[in-house]
Parts: C-alpha cells; sequence; structure tokens
C-alpha cells in the first residue's frame, strides 16, 4: 500500500512536470508578446528589450524554462503583467468560489444522478429507464454555456435568481441565490455519465453470483439491492466520478465565465483574452495539478472501498 | 403436450413435495422452456442427486425450489409444498424467513458466490442475524465456530480476511457454514465440488454429508457426476432437456440403469455388451429447447431408437415401487435383450 502510494506520487510528479512544460511552450507559441503588452503602445523599442531582459525572455527556452520551474517551485508563479498583482495570491483568492461552485454541484448531481441509476436499473427497460437514459444522453450532449445561457434568459424573464457573480456565504440567502444557477447548470454536466454507469454496473450487479447468495441467505430486495449489488456496483462509480472531476473543471471555465463567477477559470479565460502571460500560466498548472492529485486520491477511495486492489501490490 | 403427472415415489411423508413443476424463460425470441412438468419429492434425512448434462435443467430446479429464479422466468406448479405448507399461498416475507433458515442453498461458484468486498465473517454474521435475533458479538462468535465445524483451520483469522485470500476449497467451506448455519431442515447443493481440485472435492462431499447427517436435513444435490453420485445419493432423479427421464434408488440405477440416457452418463453399457467390447458415449449434445426434436427428446442421440421414438412421446412409467422411466423400451434389459 505505502509502495503503491510513493509509486503513484513518483508518477504524478513527472506528469505535473510534463504539464508545466506543455502550460510553458503553450503560451510561448501564442502571437502575443507579453514585452510589448507590458511596455505599453507608448513603449520604445529599448524599454521593449530591457522588459524582455528582465522576465528573461531573451533566453533560451531550456533555461527559461528551468527558471520557471525555480521559480514555481519556491511559490511564486509571478506577477500580472496587467495589474502587477502576485499570481499566488490572485489564484489563492480564486481557489475558493472554484471548489465551493464544484462542490455544489457535485453535492445535487451526484445523489441525483446516483438516484436515477438505481431506479433505472431496478426497472431496466421500463419507463423509467427510458426517459432516464434519455436524460442522460441530453445532459451529455447539451453544452454547459447554452444550458447557462438559457438559464440566464430564464432569470432575467422570471428575475427569480441573480445572473453574476458570487454573493454572501453560502448559508445565506443571497449566497444560495447566487450559486444556485451556475451550481445547477455545472452539474448537470455530471448527471448523464454517473446515472449510465450506475445503471450499467449495477444491473450487472444485480445478477451477479453473490447476489443471488444473498437472497438465499432470505435478505429483503431492499438489503440484497442496498448493501450487496450497490456495494460492489459503486465501485467503478467512484472512479467515474473522479475522473469526471477533470470535466467538471473543464465546465467550471465555462460556468464561471458565463455567470462572472471569481474563480480560477474565469481568471485563466480572463487572463488568456488579456494576454496576461503568467496569470494564464499559473491558472492552467494551478488546474492541471487539481486533476492529477484528486486522480490520486480516488486511486486511494477505491483502494480503501474495495479490498481487492490492495492486494495487488 | 402436457406431460401426464405421476406423484414422486415415496415412502415417508416428504419434506418437500413438487407436483409437475414447469419453468419457462421469456427471451426476444419467445418463451423458451427450461423444465416441463417435473415431480419429485425428498424426504427428511434423505438425499436426491438430480443428475444431467447442462442444459439439462438441473440448476433452474433447484434455483426454482428455493424461489430464486430471476424475474425473466415464469414457473407453474400443480403443487409445491414444504413440510406441509403450500408454497405457492406464501407471501414474499414468509417465503424469505424460510430462505436461508429452514432451505439452504450451496452454489457452484465459491469464487463468485461471497460477495467480493465483505469480510467472510460479517458475511456469515449477516446470514445469522437476518434470521436471528443476538448482539453481533455473540453472531460473530457462532460464526467463527461454524467455520470451524467446516475444519477450515485458524477461523477466527479467516473470518476477518476478505473471499479473494482464501482457497477455493476454503471458500465453499465457508459457503457451507453459511447454508448450514441455521441447521436447515433442505439443503440444496448445485454443483458444489465442480470447480475444486479432484482432492478437494472429495473432503468437501464428506464435509457435506457429514454435517447434513449431523443436522438431519433433507438433501437435493444437484451434480452432473455420476462418481458424486455413487457417493453421496439415496435417490437418482435423471433429467434430460427440462424433463426428467428416470427416477431411482441410487443402487437401482447404478445395478440396472432404465433410461438409454442413463447408460450413456454412466459412461459404458456392461449389461448389453459384450466383454471387452468398446464403452458408448452419448453422441451429440442437447437439443436447442426451441427446436425439440418430435416424439421421445432423446431419440436423436439414442443408440436404440427407432420409429416409434421419432413420433410417440414416452411418458414416466411406473417399473417398480421407487423407480420412474420414459423409455418405451424400459424394462430395457428384456426389451433390448430381445430385439439383438
Amino acid at each position: 500500500m505505502m509502495v503503491r502510494l510513493l509509486r503513484r506520487a513518483a508518477v504524478s510528479l513527472v506528469v505535473l512536470t510534463g504539464v508545466l512544460l506543455i502550460g510553458f511552450l503553450m503560451l510561448q507559441v501564442i502571437p502575443a508578446d507579453p514585452a510589448v503588452a507590458i511596455a505599453g503602445p507608448q513603449g520604445t523599442e529599448a524599454e521593449i528589450e530591457a522588459i524582455r531582459r528582465h522576465l528573461g525572455l531573451d533566453q533560451p527556452l531550456i533555461v527559461q524554462f528551468l527558471y520557471y520551474l525555480q521559480r514555481v517551485l519556491s511559490g511564486d508563479m509571478g506577477h500580472s503583467v496587467i495589474n502587477n498583482a502576485s499570481v499566488s495570491a490572485e489564484l489563492l483568492r480564486a481557489i475558493g468560489p472554484t471548489v465551493e461552485l464544484m462542490c455544489a454541484a457535485m453535492l445535487w448531481a451526484v445523489p441525483t444522478a446516483l438516484a436515477l441509476g438505481i431506479l433505472a436499473a431496478l426497472r431496466r427497460g421500463g419507463i423509467i429507464d427510458r426517459m432516464v437514459m434519455t436524460l442522460a444522453v441530453m445532459g451529455v450532449s447539451i453544452p454547459v454555456f447554452w444550458v447557462g445561457l438559457l438559464m440566464i434568459q430564464f432569470a432575467v424573464r422570471t428575475r427569480a435568481f441573480p445572473i453574476q457573480g458570487r454573493g454572501g456565504p453560502l448559508w445565506t440567502l443571497d449566497g444560495l441565490s447566487h450559486i444556485a444557477l451556475p451550481a445547477t447548470a455545472l452539474g448537470l454536466i455530471l448527471i448523464g455519465p454517473i446515472a449510465r454507469m450506475t445503471r450499467t454496473t449495477l444491473s450487472d450487479a444485480l445478477h451477479a453470483d453473490h447476489v443471488r447468495t444473498a437472497r438465499a441467505k432470505g435478505a429483503s430486495e431492499t438489503r440484497v439491492v442496498l448493501n450487496h449489488a450497490l456495494r460492489t456496483a459503486i465501485l467503478p462509480v467512484i472512479t467515474l466520478i473522479g475522473l469526471q472531476i477533470g470535466s467538471l473543471m473543464g465546465g467550471a471555465v465555462v460556468t464561471e465565465t458565463i455567470f462572472s463567477w471569481p474563480g480560477v477559470g474565469r481568471l485563466a479565460v480572463g487572463a488568456i483574452i488579456a494576454g496576461d502571460y503568467p496569470m494564464a500560466q499559473g491558472a492552467i498548472i494551478f488546474l492541471a495539478s487539481a486533476f492529477i492529485i484528486v486522480n490520486v486520491a480516488v486511486d486511494l477511495l477505491n483502494e480503501l472501498a474495495d479490498p481487492r486492489l490492495g492486494a495487488r501490490t | 403436450m402436457k406431460m401426464q403427472s405421476l406423484p414422486a415415489p415415496q415412502t415417508t411423508a416428504p419434506l418437500l413435495r413438487v407436483d409437475n413443476l414447469s419453468v419457462s424463460f421469456r427471451t426476444d425470441h419467445g418463451p423458451l422452456p427450461a423444465l416441463q412438468g417435473v415431480s419429485l419429492g425428498v424426504s427428511p434425512g434423505e438425499t436426491l442427486a438430480v443428475v444431467g448434462e447442462s442444459g439439462s435443467g438441473k440448476s433452474v430446479l433447484s434455483l426454482a425450489l428455493m424461489n430464486l429464479l430471476p424475474p425473466t422466468a415464469t414457473m407453474t406448479a400443480d403443487h409445491l409444498s414444504f413440510d406441509g405448507r403450500d408454497l405457492a399461498s406464501l407471501g414474499q416475507r414468509d417465503k424469505r424467513a424460510l430462505r436461508g433458515r429452514d432451505m439452504a442453498m450451496i452454489f457452484q461458484e465459491p469464487a463468485t458466490a461471497l460477495n467480493p468486498v465483505q469480510r467472510i465473517g460479517d458475511q456469515l454474521v449477516e446470514a445469522i442475524l437476518l434470521h436471528d435475533d443476538m448482539p453481533r458479538v455473540r453472531a460473530h462468535t457462532r460464526a467463527v465456530e461454524a467455520l470451524a465445524a467446516t475444519g477450515i483451520p485458524s477461523p477466527d483469522v479467516r473470518a476477518r480476511a476478505y473471499p479473494h485470500q482464501l482457497s477455493g476449497g476454503m471458500r465453499q467451506r465457508a459457503l457451507i457454514a453459511m447454508a448450514l448455519i441455521h441447521r436447515p431442515r433442505l439443503l440444496i447443493a448445485d454443483e458444489p465440488t465442480t470447480a475444486l481440485d479432484v482432492t478437494v472435492q472429495a473432503q468437501i462431499l464428506d464435509l457435506i454429508r457429514d454435517l447434513a447427517r449431523e443436522v438431519g436435513t433433507a438433501t437435493i444435490f444437484i451434480t452432473h457426476d455420476m462418481g458424486v453420485v455413487a457417493e453421496m445419493a439415496d435417490r437418482v432423479a435423471v433429467l434430460y432437456a427440462g424433463r426428467m427421464v428416470e427416477m431411482a434408488s441410487a443402487a437401482d440405477l447404478f445395478d440396472s440403469p432404465e433410461h438409454p440416457y442413463t447408460l450413456g452418463l454412466l459412461g459404458s453399457m456392461p449389461q448389453l455388451s459384450q466383454r471387452g467390447a468398446p464403452m458408448l458415449p452419448i453422441t451429440g449434445t442437447v437439443p436447442d429447447p426451441r427446436h425439440m426434436p418430435p416424439g421421445c427428446h432423446f431419440h436423436t442421440r439414442c443408440p436404440f431408437a427407432n420409429g416409434t421414438c421419432e413420433t410417440v412421446r414416452p411418458q414416466l412409467r411406473r417399473l417398480g415401487p421407487a423407480r420412474l422411466t420414459a423409455c418405451h423400451y424400459a424394462p430395457l434389459l428384456e426389451t433390448l435383450g430381445a430385439r439383438t
């Protein structure tokens, strides 16, 4: 178990370095010169050159990358070229709202999707099953931004919900009404995959031998489904939820932008549009690292839930 | 085409009795008959073996008796009683109360029949607490005792193990412990040794027989292995393509099988062939249940079949006080001896 954990950590580190490299290179090929941007429209050639030297942009790429690595590792992700704000500080401020939004989305979407999947599996081929699966396909096929725009349209007409920004803390009505629409839009991403996976694994598990054994013991059908079938069927679903956190982050970028939610996603999009080189890099690295860490966490969770995995080392 | 139903030959009052049991499965291509007109009974303390090839319907029979058929199955029976109670009239709750307590089952695949993510001990504790009200700690002690009774070494350690940490033989012992924990009056064992090594097989058979004897349970033993039948059975029912073709005491069956299919299962025909003649295996496979041949379902594979067999289905006939067969030519020795 410990060995596995260390190996996972080592692999993650390699992946993370790769992410840093890609993030670094991606912004190299963007046809926007940060030195020009910083110097502004009135900047002279000499000024631009000085800024370039100051930022290390005159060095070979590999040297730039190593410097960059060193700075990131020491927690310094540079400063915004737009307003000179510290990237790390801006990110720290944006993490809270993003985590809040993602948690809110999962909080309603995961239980709903599980319930829908279970219902569909128990009534496989029935009307409920077909309705749930139609919903699931719709959830997968309709892009978040479209749902978000529809919701804004609805909110503007009915004046039922605020459509922009973050309200007070979540335990206040203001906070809840502000997060309602973005969390709903974002959560829809999860419904389809999770419901489908639950339906498939549970309806397989319902025919499994050990579930028949549970029935032969005289267990009630509720007990058979919840304690035996679902207990094994849930394992791939946990993995899937973990993997979905990735697309949830992607969705968060879009959702935050549409609803002006002050999170990492909006920070990233804003920085990219403004050509804010260090800020965009920081946000991308943050999103990627979060994705990698979540995956490791899901692996661990799976191991706890499935005793068979721990034995494989 | 309903088969005439003969009451199962019986000496004492049966614990379980079923008359004219039929099961069919709903499929996309119409109903698929799996069992047709099977009647049998088993008395306390008796071991009834049900034999047949794959596809003969023997597993379906065991699931039908336990009321564990999947929802796609339809089951009909003229009579189905356990200990004098009509099972058809019982509600789900009452059937559940019988299941696991009075009627227990051991399955074929110990590798998959146990819950993979639950400790062995917890699975036994669940089985105990489903029918007995007692503190969890006491149930656990009882679970460990039950494991010990099956000869599992260091049962307290095994109780904390997960199924994948045990060998196949130990898993089957755990399943046997679970099935017998309430000292059931009827035990249905569906090929409990098929998935095991031959040496372990013998130990498991001994274990089932000893424990069943100790508890005084009636046993229905499903198998395709005539060696196991010889080892375990008092009486034998032979199934072919969903119908019972022969029923006899184990001694009679081995001594003078009266259905050519039984002969084939026994693998040789010592009474009919010359000394030193080659053995006569059953050729071909079980016919597709959707396209059963007319007449006797076995005629396509039967070495003795003639015109009658291709058109007229033989009914179960009584040959002796505890002896039934469904062959036109029974008793075989007289008829065929005269013919050849």
